[in-house]
C-alpha cells in the first residue's frame, strides 16, 4: 500500500511541479502568453465535454444525460453572469438533483 | 512588521477565497473515504493517499485499480495519464504566479488541483505565493478531513452517491463560467468543447480533451491575426 501511494505521489507530483518550477523562473513570449490565456477556459470546456459526450458515444442516452446537460449549461451561464462560484454551483446542483428526479417521475428509470 | 501583515491578510484571503473548493471537497472526498474503506484500505492508507497523492479522479479509479488487483505499474500509468492534464495548468499558474522560492513552489504544486488551479487563476495577477498558499492548504485540508470522516464514518452510513457524483462536472463548469469575459472567451470553449466531442469519436482514454486544450488557444491565436 505505501509502494503503491509513493508511486501516486510520484505520478502526480513530477507533473505538477517541473512546468510550474521552470515557468516560474522564466520570461515567455507575448505570442505564448496569448495561447495560455485561452487554455485554463479550453482546459474546463474540454473537460467537461467529456464528461458529458463520452458516455453516449458508447450509448446514446441522451435522456439519462439530460440532468447533468441542463445543470451543466445553467452552471455556466450562471457563473458568467453572477462571476460567483458558490452561486453557480449551489443552483446548478439544485437543478441537477430536480431534474433527475423529474425524470424518474415521469418515467420509470429503465436508463 | 509590514512583510509580516502582508503575509497574513494574502493567506487569509486565500483562505475564504477558498470556501467553495472546501464544500465541493467535502462532498467528494467523503464518499473517497467511505468507498476506500469499502475496497477493505484501512483509514491510514486512505488518508494518506488523500494527502500524498491529492487528485480526486486518480483516487477514486486508483481504488478501483486496487480492488481489481491491477498492480503497481497500472496504477502508475494510470495516475500519470489522468494528471497529465496538471501540466498544462502548473505551466499556466507559473506564468502568473510573482517569482518565489522552490519550497513554496513545491507545496504550490503538490496542491494544485483543476479546482483550486481554477479558483487561483481567475485572482489578479501576478499572484502572490501566499495568497495561493491559504487557498491551497485549506483546500487540501478539507480534502484530507473529508477522506477520513468518510473512513471513519462509512461503515455505518447507507450511501448513494449519484447526487454527489455530479458536483464534480457542476463545480468544473462553474470554474469555466467564471473564467469567460468576453466573445473571444467563449468562442475559445465553445471550440475546444466541440473540438473535444469530435476527437471522441477517434481516440480513447482522456487524450481528446487534453488536445482540444492544446489545439484551441492555437486556434484562437490564427483567428486574432485577420481582424487587425
Amino acid at each position: 500500500m505505501k509502494a503503491i501511494i509513493l508511486m501516486m505521489f510520484l505520478a502526480t507530483f513530477l507533473v505538477r511541479f517541473f512546468p510550474l518550477l521552470f515557468f516560474n523562473r522564466i520570461a515567455i513570449p507575448d505570442r505564448l502568453k496569448e495561447w495560455l490565456h485561452f487554455v485554463p477556459m479550453a482546459i474546463f470546456a474540454g473537460l467537461i465535454g467529456q464528461i458529458l459526450f463520452e458516455p453516449l458515444v458508447y450509448f446514446p442516452n441522451w435522456i439519462g444525460q439530460m440532468p447533468l446537460f441542463v445543470s451543466s449549461a445553467a452552471t455556466i451561464l450562471l457563473a458568467i453572469k453572477t462571476r460567483s462560484l458558490a452561486i453557480s454551483m449551489s443552483i446548478g446542483w439544485v437543478l441537477f438533483i430536480a431534474v433527475t428526479k423529474l425524470l424518474d417521475f415521469l418515467a420509470p428509470p429503465i436508463w | 512588521m509590514a512583510v509580516e501583515k502582508n503575509f497574513q491578510n494574502e493567506f487569509l484571503r486565500g483562505v475564504f477565497q477558498a470556501s467553495p473548493i472546501v464544500i465541493a471537497y467535502f462532498v467528494l472526498s467523503i464518499p473517497f473515504g467511505i468507498l476506500a474503506v469499502k475496497m477493505g484500505l484501512s483509514l491510514a492508507a486512505a488518508a494518506g493517499m488523500s494527502i500524498f497523492v491529492f487528485a480526486g479522479a486518480a483516487q477514486f479509479i486508483a481504488l478501483q485499480l486496487i480492488a481489481d488487483n491491477a498492480g503497481l505499474w497500472p496504477i502508475f500509468v494510470a495516475t500519470f495519464v489522468i494528471n497529465l492534464r496538471h501540466f498544462l495548468m502548473s505551466m499556466s499558474l507559473g506564468c502568473s504566479l510573482e517569482k518565489c522560492r522552490k519550497r513554496f513552489l513545491i507545496y504550490l504544486a503538490h496542491t494544485n488541483t483543476d479546482e483550486t488551479y481554477g479558483v487561483n487563476i481567475i485572482k489578479e495577477k501576478p499572484l502572490h505565493p501566499n495568497n495561493l498558499l491559504g487557498t491551497n492548504l485549506t483546500s487540501h485540508l478539507a480534502w484530507i478531513v473529508g477522506t477520513a470522516l468518510g473512513a471513519l464514518a462509512g461503515p455505518f452510513l447507507p450511501w448513494s452517491t449519484k447526487y454527489f457524483e455530479a458536483l464534480l462536472p457542476i463545480m468544473f463548469a462553474a470554474l469555466l463560467g467564471t473564467q469567460i469575459i468576453n466573445k473571444k472567451d467563449t468562442a475559445a470553449s465553445f471550440l475546444s468543447g466541440l473540438l473535444t466531442l469530435i476527437l471522441l469519436f477517434v481516440m480513447k482514454g482522456r487524450w481528446p480533451f487534453l488536445i482540444a486544450s492544446l489545439v484551441a488557444p492555437a486556434v484562437m491565436l490564427f483567428l486574432k491575426e485577420p481582424k487587425k
